[in-house]
């Protein structure tokens, strides 16, 4: 997996909220985004994703531009924003739906990936019984149920206790050595350092690598 | 566009487009069963159906200048509106986007609910249809005398084609109906989803109002076509041209807007 951000920008009503940025990401690496709410984060993410139509520059995935070869980023899982589920099904019925589209994880795919986050996967409590660590925990099994290449996580850590910090810590390195892309977004700079091989500082939509790229 | 990904996104909208619509369906059959009970003295069931869509004559000031409305034409035809106004809009919170970024590409993704709101369209129309057949079973009326087309519409319903049946009675309506509910998923995907309601609500009263071709909901009252009223612009051709045309608008306009627009999940994919 090869992501090329070539001198992409994104106006929104006169504010720049990102500005000519420029990055090469590949696989089996994290990139970590620091930086303040607003800052611009999730608005790359977003860009990746093919959410969000840059007003300048390009976005290629494998050589693919997103919004003219491709609409988003195949092979992917996602956590943008707060997990949101079907309220009235369970955690497993609102994965197997999703996972319907696809066809790429069956139900023992998502057994395995409810029980890697520490969810009951028979747990046959409605999503709106929930608590937000639950949700985000469900966010994350559907983010690696398909086992994917290329991980986008915007704050993932939200809701989590010490337990679900810990393990989401371990199932990002375990995918990131399989070979995955991840691309990881938090405010707290001292788990983004922990955890990843290339930091950008962000800050009024620009981005400027402050860790890896020695090489 | 990949085949296969299209026919398992179309079967999630299926599955996932009509259980989030479970209570509204309920309300649907009580609403249709209650205009065929308040049809008591007509229970035969083209007579119920006729009750559905017969509308009003050209509209003209009544004599203590009030403005009534074909009750029965407008509830059945604005609860449709009702059933399929949200859920596209929905289905961009609701999953929180996975669903969105599975569709493999956005024209996809929009297609499948077009296809979403066909299937819906006719099933409300098919419910019509049980349940009308099934009170006139009930109320041993099944064939119905005709009086209420005589005494109402001062037609011999015995006269009347079996294709002229279906085609003003069935396809016209359903034609109408579909091509106001594409016009309202387009709309609701850039603009508030009851705004986009509210516009096409509008757009059955103005119909009321102004008999024209170019008010869609005409199409869909029996009262108004050619062959009751004398106007020939309200003919299945004109009905025909002007579905189709703004069904294809709506398409093309809503694939390419589509397409350029930024998705924001949170606020439903409006921006």
């Amino acid at each position: 997996m090869k992501i090329t951000i070539n001198n992409v920008s994104k106006n929104i009503n006169g504010s720049m909220v990102l500005k000519n940025v420029n990055m090469e990401m590949n696989g089996g690496a994290v990139y970590g985004m620091l930086g303040k709410n607003g800052s611009g984060k999730t608005m790359l993410m977003r860009a990746i994703c093919g959410l969000i139509k840059p007003s300048e520059g390009t976005i290629e995935v494998n050589g693919k531009i997103i919004g003219k070869d491709i609409s988003s980023p195949p092979d992917m899982g996602m956590i943008l924003e707060t997990p949101v589920f079907l309220p009235d099904r369970t955690g497993f019925n609102n994965l197997r739906l999703i996972a319907s589209i696809l066809k790429k994880a069956n139900d023992s795919d998502i057994y395995e990936s409810l029980e890697r986050v520490r969810l009951n996967p028979s747990d046959r409590r409605k999503v709106r019984k929930y608590s937000l660590g639950m949700r985000q925990r469900l966010g994350i099994a559907c983010a690696i149920m398909e086992n994917p290449s290329l991980l986008i996580l915007d704050e993932p850590f939200n809701g989590l206790d010490e337990a679900g910090s810990h393990l989401l810590k371990q199932i990002i390195c375990e995918y990131r050595d399989q070979g995955c892309l991840i691309i990881l977004a938090c405010h707290d700079r001292s788990e983004l350092e922990s955890l990843s091989d290339y930091i950008f500082q962000v800050s009024a939509g620009s981005f400027s690598l402050i860790r890896g790229g020695e090489d | 566009m990949n085949r296969k990904n299209f026919h398992s996104l179309f079967a999630y909208d299926l599955k996932y487009g009509f259980w989030s619509n479970r209570f509204k369906w309920f309300f649907a059959l009580v609403i249709q069963l209650y205009f065929c009970i308040m049809m008591d003295a007509y229970p035969g069931i083209w007579d119920q159906i006729t009750g559905f869509f017969l509308g009003f004559p050209e509209y003209h000031l009544s004599e203590t200048g009030t403005f009534d409305l074909p009750f029965p034409w407008l509830i059945f035809h604005s609860y449709l509106l009702f059933l399929v106004g949200f859920y596209p809009v929905n289905d961009l919170s609701y999953s929180g986007g996975q669903a969105f970024i599975r569709a493999g590409n956005r024209k996809q993704w929009l297609y499948s609910k077009l296809g979403w709101t066909l299937i819906t369209v006719l099933s409300y129309y098919l419910m019509l249809a049980v349940v009308s057949l099934t009170y006139s079973m009930v109320t041993g009326d099944l064939e119905g005398s005709a009086a209420y087309m005589k005494n109402v519409i001062g037609l011999d319903f015995e006269n009347i084609s079996a294709i002229h049946i279906f085609t003003y009675w069935w396809l016209m309506p359903m034609l109408t109906s579909f091509a106001l509910c594409t016009v309202e998923v387009i709309l609701s995907l850039f603009i508030d989803p009851v705004l986009a309601f509210l516009i096409l609500f509008g757009v059955l009263i103005a119909s009321v109002f102004w008999m024209t071709p170019v008010l869609l909901g005409n199409f869909s009252m029996l009262m108004r076509m050619d062959f009751i009223s004398g106007n020939q612009s309200i003919s299945f051709l004109n009905c025909l041209i002007g579905c189709l045309l703004t069904i294809c608008i709506a398409c093309i306009w809503g694939s390419i807007a589509f397409n350029r627009k930024d998705i924001y999940f949170s606020q439903g994919g409006q921006s």
